[in-house]
């Protein structure tokens, strides 16, 4: 037998229906095995940092404090009270059992998340359903060989000892888990959209063109490699948060960025090429309607846009819960700190509470019952910059705005400085649903003051109704955070506090006037779970792209590929930026001071006002940022998204389809 | 089959008027101007003219692809902006404009998809078009890979997925080899004895000429001459006989005999051996070396018509084929009857076309459209190249056979061939070297 008719021989086995009810029944088993034998090396852990003294450690380091904190006497002192002697140790008595009951309640979650084996067996289920769908699809014993080879390869690499080579060895293997995986999902996509009718074939058909479009294809590995690559970009030495969070920015940013452009040239290419190859003419004199056309096209396009973003996503999810369960500065093993350090750790705590989470912050509402203040302020201002002056209605409102936005600035700037020694009450409402979870939040703060030299440290003092004071010393244009129970929040929802600018035990005061930079001041509090929040900040990321492909087709039905793809990604551009654009318009002014009259900024607003309105929804969903800064995407979110996107989506399917079905396909201008 | 109404024309052209303009909305060109034909059911059409007539124009206009200036199309009694009407054309552009990166089985069953066939209808189909061009072999390899030739083959294919009632051809033998050539006109004769209505444009006249029934011919956007083949092209004045090889003596007395018979007002005129033509040396050759099994990675030999464009796939067909041929008016060719000079066998008509044309003899191409045109009207005849019909013609003229079979010496008997082809050689048979 030939070396070729054993290869039709083993390709005719893996079609085989016995080998795939084999190959599943095997899968499914190693996949168990794995979830198992991966719990008994967890508790093994958990055994052996007991018997470590580490997991007690961080158990008694709390209980010591809280001994401590039992042993101090004296008054508490009330919510508001000013610096000054006699009232230390109530502040002290008040901060630990605040601190000590978030921890306590960090510190278990943080013993269940070290104990879980559930990051495992997510894994362990994906990896299953990739090989299942591999199996299925009669590839198996095909990406046997290509793991056979890709593991022949990376292994010697990563065990050489090199840690150059190591990495090349890592990146070999995640390569090929990458484009194995994308590849499945392709043809899985295929075979979906198999059925009859010109919508579903026309989908299927740009789907093939992607993977064998040599441009697509260009995409796909540069994506492929940017992910598997972005982990030896990372600082090793750098605190853990860091790591994280540049992974995360990376790792979700610039595949987002190349996913887009990819969307963006291939929905120009699949329809500009078949008008400039002529192949449209054989597919419309088909009984195939316009809009059949365009939505199969989007579709397809969709597709792979999605299954893309799947495949890097998940390699980027799984290496960020990689890095979660790595030890964070300052800890022994992951969410076990060091003897003597912290329980968290403020690595720890960083990384749990504010980036791999899905939280909400709300920042101080310092212009509470001050709207007449300010309207009143700016009415008196207006009128005194155009006394005695004739002015069109539109100047006058122009400088109007610009007054009242001086006025809230420099009322926000004043609600935000505290003289040394002095104090300032802020409210922070709308934390109902906080105070019933009965998770730990925190408070995030940044204090600047003089020149913001770094190296310089005040203290400030943070006294909550029923007493309890925390003091916190953080460096001077830094943004620190410190955990907070639920139950400081009333029970209105709202969450009231005193700054003082020094230290109120010791009733120190600092040199200078602080004050917190607008958004510098905000609590935060944990609505999910990251791993929930990564799925909507990825669908998030699908709608946009879905926009973005019917904006490229929409333009390549009536445009040449060049022209189309500078329309298309003009749009892109103008879409992403459209929150920046929205707050530029507002002193983009038809009519300056003195009353001159600026005509060519008219068409330039009517422009950009509809592109703002149309696109800011789009702009303000922010999915990478959002979810690199820990902040929930909420279904709600992505709902509103869906909306807007679908509605921006159906309009240009409509525009789109009437161009193609009045346009003379047979002429072709764009050459 | 076509649910054209009694008397309604497939394609109906009237005073068809196409002016390209530029950015300025100036007239740049008048490629199509007051065209009028009409294309009737089960009629082989064609449109001749040089390049740049407007043939391709007038056949994007009626496929939609283009919109008219002026004047009025419509395809099955709709406008050719109705996507329904689509389901039951087929159309094959002067390019085949393929998606390079498919294979040829994934071209096929792309457009099948399109017209919502079946999974099961699709997969035959396509089976039996990719045997019939010849593309079996190669059905795996990208289209990107493929020569010209196979690319106008799987074309072809495309175009019959949907087993069409109008089959609209814009040059369909560009870039074919003599094979392909012949294969493709004998589909067509096949497909137009299933009474599918073919449009034909063509610039090459042997291909127009040897298939079609009717014809407009264009020049500079406009109709110049529209008539069937016989109209156009028979020369009733002049009179072809061929026969076995003769002496000088025999050429002479045949001579007189006919400057007898017509008191001098007609004599042979020219006088000369046939030639096998390179095309059927070519077809024997390559038949040669396919019958070796000679490896090749260009397109196949080609089969037999698919199963499901052949007559006998449509019984139904076949009834209302000899229903219409029972009803023809009195002098109108009979649709449907036996051949005369070549027979078309179900089995494979292709086959047996080829054996014949690899004869010096033998009957052509034009045989079949002989026998579709003229039926079985004895010694009508599969003559081309000034043969058609000449059957026909020579009964017109009155030849008396008697005498010529006297003159001959000998008791000839006459095999189908020569009954048929009384004169009408076939393309093989050196006609146009008989031509006077």
């Amino acid at each position: 037998m030939s070396l070729r008719d054993r290869v039709w021989a083993l390709d005719r086995a893996q079609q085989s229906v016995t080998f795939k009810l084999i190959a599943t029944g095997v899968i499914v088993a190693l996949a168990l095995g794995a979830v198992v034998y991966y719990a008994v090396i967890k508790a093994q852990r958990e055994r052996a940092l007991t018997e470590a003294g580490l997991v007690e450690a961080a158990g008694s380091a709390a209980g010591a404090a809280r001994g401590a904190g039992d042993g101090g006497s004296g008054d508490a002192a009330g919510a508001g009270g000013a610096a000054g002697a006699g009232v230390g140790a109530g502040v002290a008595r008040a901060r630990l059992e605040n601190e000590l009951d978030s921890q306590r309640r960090m510190v278990e979650e943080f013993g269940s998340l070290r104990r879980s084996s559930g990051d495992a067996a997510a894994l362990a289920g994906i990896g299953a359903a990739v090989a299942l769908l591999v199996v299925w699809l009669g590839l198996g014993l095909t990406y046997l060989v290509l793991v056979g080879v890709a593991g022949g390869v990376a292994l010697p690499l990563v065990w050489s000892g090199s840690a150059w080579w190591s990495g090349v060895g890592v990146s070999v293997g995640g390569v090929t888990v990458l484009a194995g995986a994308f590849a499945a999902l392709v043809r899985a996509v295929g075979v979906a959209l198999g059925g009859s009718g010109p919508v579903w074939s026309i989908a299927r058909n740009v789907v093939t063109e992607s993977v064998r479009l040599n441009i697509s294809v260009v995409f796909v590995v540069l994506m492929i490699l940017a992910v598997a690559g972005v982990p030896h970009v990372l600082e090793p030495t750098s605190p853990l948060r860091y790591q994280v969070q540049s992974f995360l920015q990376y790792g979700t940013g610039a595949p987002y960025l190349l996913t887009a452009l990819l969307a963006l040239t291939l929905s120009c290419a699949t329809v500009n090429f078949e008008q400039r190859g002529r192949v449209l003419w054989q597919t419309m004199t088909k009984p195939v309607r316009a809009w059949e056309y365009v939505l199969g096209k989007w579709i397809g396009v969709c597709c792979v846009s999605g299954a893309l973003l799947a495949v890097t996503s998940s390699g980027v999810f799984f290496f960020t819960q990689y890095l979660r369960n790595r030890p964070a500065n300052g800890e022994a093993v992951a969410y076990v700190p060091l003897p003597g350090q912290p329980n968290p750790t403020p690595d720890r705590l960083a990384i749990e509470y504010q980036i791999l989470t899905a939280r909400q912050s709300r920042l101080a509402n310092v212009f509470k019952d001050r709207t007449q203040e300010i309207e009143e302020e700016t009415a008196r201002r207006t009128e005194a910059a155009l006394k005695d002056q004739v002015v069109p209605d539109s100047y006058r409102r122009d400088t109007e705005r610009r007054t009242r936005d001086a006025v809230t600035s420099e009322l926000l700037s004043r609600q935000l400085a505290i003289e040394p020694g002095d104090r300032k009450g802020f409210e922070f409402d709308g934390l109902g649903g906080a105070r019933e979870s009965g998770r730990p939040m925190t408070l995030r703060f940044k204090i600047d003051a003089g020149g913001n030299n770094p190296t310089e440290f005040y203290k400030v003092t943070f006294v909550f109704a029923g007493g309890v004071a925390i003091v916190r010393e953080a460096a001077l244009g830094q943004f620190a955070s410190m955990p907070m129970a639920p139950e400081l929040i009333d029970p209105d929802g709202v969450l009231r506090m005193v700054v003082v600018n020094g230290d109120l035990a010791s009733g120190v005061a600092n040199a200078e006037t602080m004050s917190f930079p607008p958004g510098g001041l905000e609590v935060s509090h944990p609505v999910g779970r990251f791993s929930g929040n990564y799925v909507r900040a990825m669908a998030a990321m699908w709608l946009k792209l879905c926009l973005l492909s019917m904006i490229g087709i929409t333009a390549a039905t009536f445009l040449s590929f060049p022209v189309a793809m500078m329309v298309a990604v003009t749009v892109f551009m103008a879409a992403e930026g459209a929150s920046f654009l929205r707050y530029s318009l507002e002193t983009y002014a038809t009519v300056e001071t003195g009353g001159d009259t600026y005509y060519y900024r008219y068409p330039i607003r009517a422009i950009a006002i509809p592109i703002v309105l149309l696109f800011s929804p789009y702009s303000e969903l922010r999915p990478v940022g959002r979810l690199v800064e820990g902040l929930s995407v909420p279904w709600r979110t992505v709902g509103e998204a869906a909306a807007v996107v679908g509605a921006l989506v159906t309009a240009l399917w409509a525009l789109a389809s009437g161009i193609m079905r009045r346009r003379e396909l047979a002429l072709y201008s764009g050459q | 089959m076509a649910v054209t109404q009694a008397g309604q024309p497939v394609v109906a052209v009237q005073g068809l008027t196409k002016t390209f303009k530029d950015f300025w909305m100036r007239t740049r060109a008048r490629a199509v101007d007051g065209v009028s034909f009409e294309v009737r059911p089960g009629e082989i059409f064609g449109l001749l003219g040089p390049n740049g007539s407007g043939k391709s124009t007038t056949i994007k206009i009626v496929l939609g692809l283009l919109h008219q200036t002026g004047g009025r199309v419509a395809v099955f009694g709709r406008p050719p902006s109705d996507v329904g009407i689509k389901k039951r054309i087929g159309y094959l552009p002067e390019e085949s404009y393929l998606y390079p990166f498919l294979n040829a089985r994934e071209t096929l069953d792309y457009y099948g998809k399109l017209f919502r066939l079946g999974a099961d209808v699709r997969r035959r189909r396509t089976d039996e078009l990719l045997e019939m061009v010849g593309l079996g072999g190669a059905q795996y390899r990208p289209v990107r890979e493929y020569s010209k030739g196979m690319q106008r083959r799987l074309g072809i294919a495309q175009a019959l997925i949907n087993d069409p009632d109008l089959l609209i051809l814009d040059e369909p033998t560009t870039g074919l080899d003599p094979l392909g050539t012949r294969q493709v006109k004998d589909l067509i004769l096949e497909l137009g004895r299933r009474r599918k209505t073919i449009i034909l444009s063509s610039h090459l006249l042997a291909d127009v000429e040897d298939t079609v029934d009717r014809m407009v011919i264009l020049y500079g956007g406009k109709v110049r001459e529209e008539g069937t083949c016989e109209s156009l092209l028979t020369a009733s004045d002049r009179t072809v006989i061929e026969t076995e090889a003769l002496d000088e003596g025999t050429i002479a007395r045949i001579d007189q005999l006919i400057r007898a018979s017509t008191g001098g007002r007609a004599s042979i005129s020219r006088v000369s051996k046939p030639r096998q033509r390179l095309e059927d040396k070519f077809v024997a050759i390559v038949e040669a070396a396919a019958a070796a099994r000679a490896a090749t990675s260009g397109a196949g030999q080609g089969g037999q018509t698919a199963g499901f464009l052949r007559a006998d796939a449509a019984p139904q067909g076949q009834e209302l084929l000899r229903s219409l041929s029972a009803d023809a008016p009195d002098g109108a060719p009979a649709l449907g009857a036996p051949a005369a000079v070549t027979q078309p066998t179900n089995a494979g008509p292709d086959r047996t076309l080829l054996q014949d044309l690899a004869e010096p003899s033998g009957a052509g191409v034009g045989g079949a459209r002989g026998a579709r045109d003229a039926g079985g009207a004895e010694g009508s005849g599969g003559g081309n190249g000034g043969t058609n019909g000449a059957g026909e013609d020579a009964s017109a003229a009155g030849v008396d056979r008697g005498l010529l079979g006297s003159l001959l010496g000998g008791e000839r008997k006459d095999d189908d061939r020569n009954a048929g082809g009384a004169g009408g050689g076939g393309e093989g048979g050196g006609g146009s070297e008989r031509r006077p």
